[in-house]
Order: structure tokens, then sequence, then C-alpha cells
């Protein structure tokens, strides 16, 4: 993989792509014939060019289906969907999912074609000569960090669920889409699996700025990943579309303070990154303490402290210590986060469950973390 | 047990076996072809409609239980003696496990595959040519295999109806056991007829070796 990398590089920074572009769900109804309610229900959603949306809600509330009207893999009973303003309705469907990128949780590479040929199946489709797609099936497979040479002639069988999933997500991009579609595209990989596609996919589409609309229910991922997060009830009826900061310190009502669950402050300090802290000066710094990266989450500091017992952490940039951030700061971060939310919603998250930082016991601070970081 | 010893009878009627053999094997492998474009081509206009499809797998179980000598009895005051009866009986019987395999391949193709396919845009017709054709074909082949099978025996029986196979060879000389030859003819006949079954079957392990996609191959 040492040649790889290289590829892997030059391949990236050659890429020019186009970015995203906005969709509207206007009042969009799905109803299957036979059944009293409707699947999707009159679902109003404004997705604007470059986020990624993460639809997530439980088990049959529609999200899917929300999600396979925009490439009309269903057909709504009723409302419209733009795409860059654009009807989809009015649209060839066949034509118009070869502008969509698609990621299934399944994956659903084609068994009897390499992988070379998995990812050139949309640019073919939209006629691309053969050397031009070429070049862009080895560029993707780069991007995903698949070395083309040494997979290219593989076929899916011959890889791992992590990596076949990397060649979904390169067959999706490969015609360069405006948008996404990605329905739970990492549950089936294991967990640290998982977190990398994630981590690689997230710095991606920095790159990128893509429209992506996302479907999980997994909460942690919608946190992790979303720019928006639409918590959806039955009937795909939005409970509430904000950022995941807005949701984790003031869910809308009791379904979404549900869904987030127990230790929502924890998460919402994963959104929290050092560099939002003033960092008390490096020479405070105990000596022999191995410092975090500023880039680290305050969950992670928090993380480091109660696992090491200790209540100062110094922080490094570049391998050189730069500062120093105790348990006080992270506390003072909590308690801003909660003014800050309070003043949007006029002091009703204060009486959210779990959700007073320092005196409530947090059952993931308590067994889960610590535990882990045990290991 | 009367006439040559079997060697010498196979060098004196050579040419007579050598062409009942040729005009054996190639009566099966047209009845062969007929049968499995018919048969594929039927089950890929019903495979996606579960009525069509049991309906048509159905009517031809039906017709498959009917011995084929009554069929063949029935049909020669239509279309008279020889092929014309022969042809279209024996297919008959040849594309049901044709049709049934190439159904069943063709549903056998999984969920997502499909899915992935619709969503990325194919269409109907390139996803049946592009992706379950190919995925079906192992499945499809051995339909075509065991149809190989019956046919070779069946153009044997066709020997009732004029089909001018080595059927007819070995019908007259079961018929005319113990005269001169005949327990030659009646050995060579059906050896020969087992070599033929042989053959074909060794064409479709070849058939399956190169056609079959690499990346499903096992």
């Amino acid at each position: 993989m040492s040649e790889s990398a290289t590829t892997t590089t030059s391949g990236a920074s050659r890429q020019t792509e186009g970015g995203g572009v906005p969709i509207v769900l206007d009042g969009v109804t799905k109803r299957y014939p036979g059944t009293d309610s409707a699947a999707v229900d009159d679902i109003h959603l404004d997705v604007a060019p470059g986020d990624i949306v993460m639809l997530v809600g439980p088990s049959g509330c529609g999200k899917t289906t929300t999600m396979r009207m925009i490439n009309r893999l269903i057909e709504p009973t009723s409302g419209r969907i733009l795409i860059d303003g654009e009807d989809v309705l009015s649209l060839n469907d066949v034509k118009l999912r070869r502008t969509i990128g698609y990621v299934i949780q399944q994956i659903g590479l084609f068994p009897h074609l390499t992988i070379e040929s998995n990812v050139a199946m949309v640019p073919k489709l939209l006629g691309w000569d053969k050397s031009r797609t070429s070049k862009r099936v080895a560029e993707m497979l780069g991007v995903v960090g698949l070395d083309p040479g040494e997979f290219g002639h593989r076929y899916p069988r011959q890889l791992s669920g992590g990596q076949q999933q990397r060649v979904g997500v390169a067959r999706a991009l490969a015609a360069d889409p405006p948008i996404m579609l990605m329905d739970e595209p990492f549950g089936a990989v294991d967990p640290i699996t998982r977190t990398k596609l994630q981590d690689e996919f997230l710095n991606l589409q920095q790159r990128l700025k893509k429209t992506i609309v996302f479907v999980t229910h997994d909460f942690d991922e919608a946190v992790k990943m979303g720019d928006k997060i639409a918590v959806l009830d039955k009937g795909s009826r939005i409970a509430q579309y904000a950022t995941p900061e807005e949701i984790l310190t003031s869910p809308a009502d009791d379904f979404v303070a549900g869904f987030v669950g127990h230790g929502a402050t924890l998460k919402r300090l994963q959104l929290e990154r050092l560099d939002s802290l003033d960092l008390h000066p490096a020479e405070e710094a105990e000596a022999g303490i191995e410092p975090l990266p500023i880039r680290s989450t305050l969950h992670d500091v928090l993380d480091a402290m109660i696992a090491d017992g200790l209540d100062a952490v110094p922080v490094a940039s570049d391998g050189k210590i730069i500062g120093t951030v105790t348990l006080e700061d992270l506390l003072g971060r909590v308690r801003e986060l909660r003014a800050e939310a309070d003043a949007r919603t006029g002091g009703s998250a204060g009486s959210r469950p779990g959700a007073t930082p320092g005196t409530t016991p947090d059952p993931d601070l308590e067994a889960g973390t610590h535990q882990g970081r045990q290991e | 047990m009367t006439g040559l010893p079997f060697p010498e009878y196979l060098s004196a009627y050579s040419e007579e076996l050598i062409g009942g053999f040729q005009r054996h094997l190639l009566l099966s492998v047209y009845v062969l072809i007929i049968a499995t474009i018919v048969g594929v081509v039927l089950g890929m206009l019903v495979y996606r409609n579960k009525l069509a499809a049991a309906a048509s797998i159905g009517a031809l179980a039906v017709w498959f239980t009917i011995p084929s000598i009554a069929l063949f009895g029935l049909f020669v005051p239509i279309f008279g003696f020889g092929l014309a009866t022969g042809y279209p009986v024996i297919t008959m019987y040849g594309l049901l496990p044709v049709l049934r395999n190439t159904i069943a391949g063709l549903n056998s193709v999984d969920a997502p595959t499909l899915d992935a396919a619709r969503g990325i845009g194919m269409g109907r017709f390139r996803i049946l040519w592009q992706i379950e054709l190919p995925l079906a074909w192992p499945v499809i082949l051995a339909g075509i295999r065991v149809s190989g099978q019956l046919i070779v025996g069946l153009v044997a029986i066709g020997a009732y109806v004029g089909v001018t196979g080595l059927g007819e060879m070995l019908f007259n000389a079961l018929q005319n056991l113990g005269s001169t030859n005949t327990f030659n003819a009646a050995v060579a006949g059906t050896l020969l007829i087992a070599i033929i079954a042989l053959l074909l079957d060794a064409a479709f392990v070849l058939i399956r070796r190169f056609s079959t996609p690499k990346g499903i191959r096992v």
C-alpha cells in the first residue's frame, strides 16, 4: 500500500468537483393503497446546498421512504420535490437517478463485475468516453482510499465489508453528482471500521461539499455527521429540524428528548473542540502528562481527565504544548452552552432530565466512557 | 444371439452408425437450441409477474407429466409423420427445465443489488441484460443442461414418429431381437446415445466454465 498513498494524494488534489445544490421537499406525501395512515405525511424540508442533513428516527417512521422519494425510487403520492429549483417529478426518473449518488447499507455492488466496472457504471450510463471513465475510476478509488492498481481488477466478494462500502461510495461519487442519498451506509460494518469510514467521509465532504441526505437510526451518528438533523416521528412528521447543537441543548419536545437519550450533555461536548476554549498558559502544565491535540473534542478532554484522575491537561498543537485546560474550564463551557440554550428557548431546556451538568450522575460518564478508556 | 462379433459389427456398419450418431446429436442440439431460446425468452417475459410465471411453469409441468409416446401419437394426425411432429413435441418437453431455471435464476438476484442498480440510474432493460441475466446465468445453464439430457432421450423415442436419430435403429433391433445382428444394433445404439448424452454434459461443463462471470464463479 505504500505506492497507493502517493496515488491517493495526487489523485485527490487533482480533483475538481462541483458543489451541491439545494433540495426542497414541499408537502411530500406517500400513501400506499389500502393503508389508513400515510407512510410519509406532508413533509416539508429545505436542504441547503453543501449540507449533510440527517434523517433520524425510529424504525418505520418513513425516513427511508422520504429519502427514496428524492430520486423517485418511490413515487410520491402528492407534493413537490425540487432539486436546484427543478421539480424532479417532471424529469425522466432513470436519467434523474444518474445525477444523484446513491449509497445503501447492503452496498449492492454488482458481484459479477470488477471493482473498476462497478465504479465505472454511472459514467458509462452517462456516455463518458473510455479514457475519461477509467481516469475517473482510478481517481475515485484513490479518493476512498483504495489503490486502483491493487483493487481495480478484483471482484466485490474478494473485499472486506468496509472496503466494499468504500467502493459503494466511490461508485456513487463517480459521475460527480451534486446530491448524495445515503441510507445507513455505515450500518453494516464493525464499529471501528464505521468510525473510520465516518471520519474519512466527513473529510471528503469538506472538500466535495455535496448536498447529502443521510438516513440513520443512530442518533450519535446523526450528531457526528450532520450539519442539520431532522428528527422524524411516525409518518415522517418532523419533530425537530435543527443543528445537532440545538437538538442536544434544547430538544423541541419529549419525543426528541427521548430520542436524544441520556448523556445529551456529553454528546454536546463531542461537538465542541478545544479551540473554542481560552487556554491557560502553557507554563501551568504539569510535566509528564500526555498532551491532547488542539483538535480534540471537549468529550475527549473530559474522558482523559476522568481516566487519569486529572483536573488539568496540557494541550498541544503540532507536537508543541501551547496551553493547559482545566476541568473548571470544561464546566464553565457547559454552563455557557446551557445559558445559550436557555436564552434561545426561554428557560424551558432547564427542566430536561439529565441536563444539569456536574450534579446529575450521567450513565455514560460513570460506565461507558470510563470503561472504554481502561481497555 | 446371431450375427457378427460386436467389434466386427461396429466396423462393418460404421458408416450407418456414424450417420445415426451424427443425426441424433445434431437433432438433439437443434431442439435444445430452440428450447433454450424459447425458454429463456419466455422466462424473461414472465419472471416479474408471479401469476404469469406460475401459469407458464404449471402448463409445461402438465405437459411434462404426459408420456411422450402418447403426445407423439396425439400430434401425428395433426402434423404428420416426421420432424414436424417430433420437433415441437420434444421442444415442449425440453422447455420446462429451461423456463423453470430461468425464472428461478432471474428472481434469485438479491434485492440490494437490484436496488443499487435502480438507484444509480439503470433502466429496466439494462438491469435485466447487464445485472440479472449474468447473475442468473449459472442457474439458467443448469436448466439447459438438464434439458439437454432429456432431449437426447426423447429424440430416441421420437423414432416412433419418424425422428431419424439412433432411435430408429434401436427400436428396429429391439422389435426383431433374435434376428441377425439385432443384439449388436441394440447395444451399439444404446452406447452411442449414452455417449451423446455424456458429450453434451461435458460440453456444458466447459460452457459453464467459460461463460460464468468470474466474480460469481464458485
